[in-house]
Formats: structure tokens, C-alpha cells, sequence
């Protein structure tokens, strides 16, 4: 028998106290003369011992064989090998043996296993009993009570427990787990969590793709088409559990974080979020209801900040205060500073925020009334790398103002007004201004019916007067005519290194826009703008192309040429930050795409539980934050691993922090969001104008 | 082709019983084999069900014989959340499966053994009504079951699942 064997062995290698005469013992065996070891003397002919054999690395088995032709040899010889080619001692180590304990140990559970399987003594028993005419007159009955200490759950196999658990609520399911280990393990079956996570958060996918002339049968294909891609990219992720349970504290309005896998940069971003959301949650919803009655408006703000902000009571309601004069207002975050845009006495004001204190910093405000009632429209700072450190706001009758100021280093003497006016000076265009950026002396403007212009700041220095005079001139003009709203314009690029010309800097835009496709959808276009003071010298267009060769083709795609799921649903809300430029569809989606040197490349899709109405995204954090209707949620973007490759957009490393419960219910949005070196700000609008 | 032919079934401890072809076929087990060896007068030996449970089985196959059989059963699509969770019992199927946890899963046993889905259903659903409701300490007593954390380790998992408490 082996295991006596190895037994006799393993007594051998296990009594370091007998090594001296193990080794004379060993020698006198010799084995070892004739280039064997030991394991090479355990016999071939058991099961065992065979399949360990079997087992054994090719290399490992072609020595074995060798070390036996060898052996062979020199003992038809009857000689003996030269010392030289003996078997050292430390060469001798014991290769088979770990491999036979091991299949011993696994004969060993096997047999377990069907005994368990088998069924057990106690129900063997009672059916014997039953009959008992037949068999088993011998044995005892069964004692009742020992029988109903059986638990029976050990009689069914995996999936039949994982089907009974199949029928259970998320509660009861963490109920199970807190009785057994083993209802532990199925507790956290990822197959039940997933199907819980499918059935509370189903998949949706609207019907967008109506196409005219449209069989029945082929629109459904087509749905189901998507739905199919969509299931493919929801089956990559694993993590059901964390997925339902951040979409239940979603659901739940429980202000509850998860941090997942997420690093320390990241947790320092959600810190101490949810305990001083709360309370200014609550403080702030009181006096939403409040201020209801008095003001009978549209939507108010109140602000959220994070990280153990320890606002005084007063502070806060002043802030509070601030906020409810007026009913439209632009925020802007950056290096803890919160600008605020608002007109308030048909004047512009901008309000600068400390947000470590709620200190209110400065105030600029315009020296140029309007005579009409209007209100700023966008508001965008200078890009970092621009000269000129300020902020342009946009009006809804197509003027805007240049601000000076530096939110680095802010201080009330750097912080002035530049220029203010009404565009139709300019260029007639009343429209109100949808988006604006500001690099050096340049600023560029998008208004609402499409006209795209980059204007020039210039000073003229006046004598005697401490005070510089400004006045802008209309460089370039472009018009479009299919471009959907929202548009966002992105200065974002450096400056062209200005060796090429004339020393004459360059610069880059970046126009990300919604283009309508036909028959209805919308897809995400960018538009390449380089210009300098004389000429726009670039203009590219890349467009959204399902793969890189090929055009843009309407209509339905062969299956495999839709590299993943995407959304056709109208747009919402976009970001983009060189090279990535996010989007959120309707349709509860949100779509990932990368711009490359020559198109736009769509990388992956997030499916949201709400619509979005607001995103924010840097592409150095490769954080996102998308708010909506209920709350925010904060996205971690995967590396890419592979260029060539589309990777999904990890769900589970989500945070999501939702509201209170009673204040889900009431309609409110998150409709501002900027986020800056861990901090996070967002307005939450709330429409009450059902009232 | 013969209708109405009978078959018999014999248990494990050598009961036979004679149903009807159609209401053995409930049993996709039993199907496939008959499809096999065709008509057949020699018993079909079960030597995993007892007698006691396969009377209980033939009892319920009798009574849902003339249902619609089953669809086929394809890759459970659990994305298809048209099909919602249907945890209705029905008033007969209540009545039957009401009895002792030992038999009860005895019928699991069996159903999955003859692949008699909607029996499985009911046996998998009536152990899940069984739980529902109950908090851990009751369920350790319905079944029997050892708790193997040590004090710590429970306070843990209930302390990460502590959002779940009410959902």
C-alpha cells in the first residue's frame, strides 16, 4: 500500500533528531548510487501513486524518466555511477509526495461529499421505517425530535438553495446571511443580486429609433437588438450587490457612501460628505418651505458643501439669504472659491464665496445698469493657461462682461470689472448667449440661434486715467445650422507653440455641439477651431463614426459593426475635457467618447437609474459626477487599457449620495455641479411650479 | 398511437404505482425516458424517491395534468423583467404543500430529481415564504440550522448591511 509507504517515509523526513542515521540509512539503501531518489522508489502500481505521475511537470517527469533509463542501465551493468553523478542529498527532495497527499486529500473529500450527498442517514432511515415490514427491522427508530434537528438545507444542492433564495427580498436575503456561514456564502450569490438589482432597476430603452415606414416586427427586433447590447455590457460588471445597494440608498434617499475600491484621493472627495450635507439638508429644506409663501417663485438655491464645513448657523442663513433674491444665478467653483453670478437690481453681480467658512469675499458689480429685466445665461472663467485670469458671463440678450479677477489668489484689489455691454453694438444679435470662453484677450461666445464668434479685447491706455479703457472687436463670426443645443466651447488646448509664425500665438477651441442625425437621435460633434488675430488657420469637424473607417451610416448597422451600446436619445447635458467628452442622453444613459486625431471614438456606457441633468467631468481625476434628479452620483472612469479596446464604465465604483427621503419625493434637481480637488458643489434647484 | 397508456413507476423502497402516460410526462425526467425505451410494461425504477414522496409527486402531477407543459426552458433571462416574480401559491398547491419541513423538502428533492419545474417552484417558494419574515435567531430554529459566527463576526455583516435593515 502507498500511504503505508509514505507514512514509513514521512517519518523518515519528519524526525530531524534521527538525520545522521536517516542519511547513513539512505546510503545503505543505495539508491542514490544509481542516480534515483527517493520518491523514485514508491511503486508505480496504485492509483494513486499513477495519477500522481500524471501530474507531474513534463520536465519533472522526463528527469523521473531519465533517472530510471539510467538506473536501468547501470543496474544491468551491475555497476555503480561515478560519486560525481550520484544523487546529492539536497538533491533528493521529495517531488511526488506533495502530489500524492494531495490526491489523497481530495479522494478523501470526494468521499465526504457523497456521503453527504447521498441521502443522509436520518431520511434513509425514515423511509426504511415507513416500510418497515420490508427492511431495517434492526435498527432503532428514529427519535422525532432528533429527526427535526436536521437541517435540511444540507440535503439540497447549491442551485436548488440559490432558486429558493431567488424568491427572497434584498432584507431577507441579509437576513439569511447573519444565520449561517453557509447562508452567508449564498446570501451573496452574485446571480440573486443581480436578478434583484434587474427587477427593481430594470434596463430601459426607450424607443427612440422610429423610423418612418417601419414594420412592426422589425422595430421590435431593433429594441431588442439594443436591449441585447446592453445586457452584454451590464453582464461585465460583477459587483450586483454594490450596484443594488447603490441604487437603493439611491432610491431610499439614504445619504449613505460606499466607497468601493475607489483610492485615498477619492475618499478624501467624499470625506465627511454625507453627515454635513444632512444637516445643511435640513436646515435649508425648512427654509425652502419657509420662503414658499413669501416668494412664490420659481426654484431656489441652497448650497452643498462638503468636508467637515462647519458653518455657523448665521452664515449659513445669510448665504441662504443671498441665494433666494433673485431666481437665476450661475455658480462657479474653483480653489475653494464659489462665484456667484446673479443680477439683482439690473446690475450684475458676482459674489465670491469662501467656501472653507461661507465667508463672502468680495462682490464685483457692474457699473452698467440695464433698463430692461435680464439675466446671465452662462458663465465660464479663463482657461488656466490664459494671461488674463477672469470670468465672462453671457446675458440673455446677447451681452456679456469681462471680469478680472484670479480665484488663485484672490484679493479684493485684482478682482475688477473690465467691460460690460449689450451685444447688438456689436453685432445686432439680441439673443441671449449660450456659451462663452475666455483665453488672454480673447473671448468667444455661442449665442442661442447659433452664432458662433471670437471677439478680441483690447486696452487703450489712457493718459492720466488710472483706470484702463477696454473695448472689444468681432474677429471671426460663424453660423451653424443644424448644431443642437447644448453646446458647450472648451478653450481647453494650450497655445500652439508659436515658433511656426510670426511669433503670433495660437489658439485652439474645442465646440462640442448635439447634432441631430436623421430620423431623429442626436449624437455628439466636436468642432476643432485654431485661430490666431488673423485668420481662423484650422477647422475640423470629427464626427461620431460607428468604426473608424467607415462613414457615418444611417439606418440600421449589421450587429457586429456597433462597437457598443449607444444612446441616440436626446441630449441633456455635456462635458469635455480634452481628450473626453461625456455625455448624458434622455435617455438615462450616459455615453463616454474619447476624441482622437481623427474622430470622435465612443468609449462605453453608463447606465443611470435618472435622468441627468447635470455633469461634471475631469479627465485628470478621471471623476464624474453626474446630478439629476434625486442627487449626485460620483463615476470613476477605468484607465484604458487597450486603445484599440472599448471598456465599460464601472458602475460599482460609484458613490451615491442621496437625499433625504422626504425631500425625493419633492421635485428637485441637481442643477449645478463643479467639482475641484475634492470638493464638490452643486445647486439643487427645486421646481415647485405646480404651485 | 396509444393515448391513454399507463405507466409504472416504482420507488425506492419497491412501491409501484400505475399512473397515466400524460400524467407521468409531467416529469420531464420521465418524459425524456419514455421517449426513449418507448412503450414499456417493465416498471421505471426511482431509486431516489421513496414511496411516500413520489405519492405526494404522482398526487400533484394528477392534479396540474392537463396544464399548458412548461415552455421550454431556455437560458434563464433574468434581464427579461416582463416576467416579473410570480409568488402567488395557488389554493390547492397551498393545501398540498403544507406539511412537515422534512417531506417538504423531500418534494424539493424529488421534483428536482424528476424535473418537475413548477413543483420545484412551489417547493422553492413555500421555503422562502417560510423565511420571509422571520429574523435570523427564527430561522436558525426553523431549520435547524448552527450558527457558526463567532459574536464579532455577525456584528460585522450586520453592520455592513445595516442599509438594507428597511428596505
Amino acid at each position: 500500500m502507498a500511504s503505508s509507504l509514505l507514512n514509513f517515509t514521512k517519518r523518515i523526513a519528519s524526525s530531524p533528531a534521527a538525520k545522521k542515521l536517516s542519511d547513513m540509512y539512505t546510503a545503505q539503501m543505495g539508491y542514490r548510487q544509481i542516480g534515483l531518489r527517493l520518491d523514485d522508489l514508491i511503486p508505480e502500481e496504485n492509483v494513486i501513486v499513477a495519477e500522481a505521475v500524471r501530474r507531474l511537470p513534463p520536465r519533472e517527469y522526463q528527469n523521473r524518466i531519465f533517472r530510471f533509463r539510467r538506473a536501468l542501465n547501470v543496474n544491468a551493468l551491475q555497476q555503480e555511477l561515478p560519486p560525481s553523478e550520484w544523487t546529492k542529498p539536497e538533491e533528493d527532495v521529495p517531488y511526488m509526495r506533495p502530489i500524492i497527499h494531495q490526491i489523497e486529500s481530495e479522494i478523501e473529500t470526494k468521499e465526504n461529499f457523497e456521503n453527504l450527498t447521498v441521502i443522509p442517514p436520518a431520511l434513509k432511515n425514515r423511509n426504511r421505517n415507513d416500510n418497515a415490514s420490508i427492511l431495517n427491522q434492526d435498527k432503532p427508530m428514529k427519535n422525532p425530535a432528533e429527526l427535526r434537528k436536521t437541517n435540511f438545507f444540507n440535503l439540497l444542492s447549491d442551485e436548488i438553495i440559490l432558486l429558493i433564495f431567488g424568491h427572497l427580498t434584498s432584507k431577507e436575503l441579509i437576513t439569511c446571511s447573519l444565520t449561517s456561514k453557509t447562508w452567508l456564502m449564498y446570501a451573496l450569490d452574485k446571480w440573486l443580486w443581480k436578478k434583484l438589482y434587474l427587477v427593481k432597476f430594470p434596463i430601459k430603452l426607450k424607443e427612440h429609433r422610429k423610423i418612418k415606414n417601419e414594420q412592426p416586427g422589425q422595430k421590435n427586433a431593433l429594441v431588442t437588438t439594443e436591449r441585447k447590447r446592453a445586457v452584454q455590457i451590464m453582464r461585465d460588471q460583477s459587483d450586483w450587490r454594490s450596484m443594488y445597494l447603490i441604487q437603493n440608498n439611491w432610491k431610499q434617499g439614504k445619504a449613505v457612501e460606499n466607497n468601493l475600491n475607489l483610492n485615498v484621493e477619492s475618499k478624501n472627495l467624499c470625506g465627511d460628505f454625507t453627515n454635513t450635507r444632512n444637516i445643511n439638508f435640513k436646515r435649508n429644506l425648512s427654509k425652502f418651505r419657509l420662503k414658499k409663501k413669501l416668494w412664490k417663485k420659481r426654484a431656489s438655491g441652497s448650497w452643498i458643501v462638503d468636508n467637515q464645513v462647519e458653518a455657523s448657523e448665521e452664515e449659513a442663513e445669510k448665504f441662504d439669504e443671498s441665494c433666494f433674491n433673485c431666481n437665476e444665478k450661475l455658480f462657479i467653483y474653483s480653489n475653494d472659491v464659489i462665484i456667484e453670478c446673479k443680477v439683482k437690481d439690473l446690475a450684475t453681480h458676482l459674489n465670491f464665496w469662501r467656501v472653507t467658512d461661507n465667508y463672502l469675499m468680495n462682490t464685483i458689480t457692474t457699473s452698467k445698469k440695464f433698463s430692461k429685466n435680464y439675466f446671465p445665461t452662462c458663465f465660464s472663467l479663463s482657461s488656466p493657461n490664459s494671461a488674463r485670469k477672469g470670468g465672462v458671463v453671457g446675458y440673455s440678450n446677447g451681452g456679456f462682461s469681462i471680469y478680472s479677477f484670479d480665484v488663485e489668489n484672490l484679493m479684493a484689489s485684482n478682482t475688477n470689472e473690465l467691460i460690460t455691454f449689450s451685444r447688438s453694438a456689436i453685432t445686432q444679435d439680441h439673443k441671449p448667449i449660450i456659451s462663452a470662453g475666455l483665453i488672454d484677450n480673447y473671448i468667444i461666445t455661442c449665442s442661442d440661434t447659433l452664432n458662433f464668434t471670437i471677439f478680441k479685447l483690447q486696452s487703450e491706455s489712457s493718459k492720466g486715467k488710472l483706470k484702463k479703457a477696454y473695448s472689444v472687436n468681432v474677429l471671426f463670426q460663424m453660423k451653424s445650422f443644424i448644431c443642437c443645443k447644448p453646446i458647450e466651447i472648451s478653450i481647453c488646448s494650450q497655445l500652439l507653440p508659436s515658433e511656426s509664425l510670426n511669433s503670433k500665438n495660437f489658439y485652439k477651441i474645442f465646440l462640442c455641439y448635439t447634432t441631430p442625425i436623421l430620423f431623429q437621435g442626436f449624437e455628439p460633434g466636436i468642432q476643432e477651431i485654431v485661430f490666431n488675430e488673423e485668420r481662423i488657420v484650422e477647422n475640423k469637424v470629427f464626427e461620431y463614426s460607428k468604426t473608424s473607417s467607415e462613414k457615418t451610416n444611417f439606418g440600421f448597422l449589421p450587429f457586429n459593426e456597433l462597437s457598443a451600446f449607444q444612446s441616440i436619445a436626446p441630449i441633456n447635458a455635456l462635458k469635455f475635457d480634452y481628450p473626453y467628452l461625456v455625455i448624458a442622453h434622455q435617455d438615462e444613459t450616459i455615453q463616454l467618447y474619447k476624441l482622437t486625431e481623427k474622430n470622435l471614438r465612443h468609449l462605453g456606457t453608463i447606465f443611470e437609474n435618472i435622468n441627468v441633468c447635470t455633469i461634471s467631468f475631469s479627465s485628470e481625476s478621471r471623476r464624474l459626477i453626474t446630478g439629476g434628479a434625486g442627487g449626485l452620483k460620483i463615476w470613476e472612469i477605468p484607465h484604458e487599457t487597450n486603445d484599440n479596446s472599448t471598456f465599460s464604465l464601472y458602475q460599482n465604483s460609484a458613490i451615491a449620495i442621496g437625499y433625504e427621503k422626504d425631500f425625493v419625493g419633492e421635485e428637485t434637481c441637481v442643477d449645478f455641479i463643479n467639482f475641484d480637488d475634492g470638493k464638490i458643489v452643486c445647486n439643487i434647484k427645486k421646481n415647485d411650479d405646480n404651485e | 398511437m396509444v393515448v391513454s397508456s399507463k405507466v409504472i413507476l416504482s420507488s425506492s423502497d419497491a412501491q409501484s404505482f400505475t399512473v397515466e402516460k400524460k400524467v407521468a410526462e409531467r416529469s420531464i425526467l420521465l418524459k425524456n425516458m419514455l421517449e426513449d425505451i418507448g412503450d414499456s410494461e417493465e416498471p421505471i425504477p426511482l431509486p431516489n424517491v421513496s414511496g411516500k414522496v413520489l405519492k405526494k409527486v404522482i398526487e400533484y402531477c394528477e392534479h396540474h395534468k392537463d396544464d399548458d407543459p412548461a415552455p421550454a426552458e431556455e437560458e434563464r433571462e433574468v434581464f427579461d423583467n416582463a416576467r416579473s416574480r410570480n409568488d402567488e401559491i395557488s389554493e390547492w398547491d397551498g393545501t398540498f404543500i403544507t406539511c412537515e419541513n422534512e417531506e417538504l423538502f423531500e418534494i424539493i428533492l424529488a421534483a428536482n430529481y424528476l424535473d418537475i419545474k413548477p413543483l420545484l417552484d412551489l417547493g422553492c417558494k413555500t421555503v422562502a415564504n417560510m423565511i420571509r419574515g422571520k429574523n435570523a435567531e427564527q430561522i436558525r430554529e426553523l431549520f435547524n440550522i448552527e450558527n457558526d459566527f463567532t459574536p464579532e463576526e455577525e456584528e460585522q455583516i450586520r453592520r455592513e448591511n445595516e442599509w438594507a435593515v428597511d428596505a
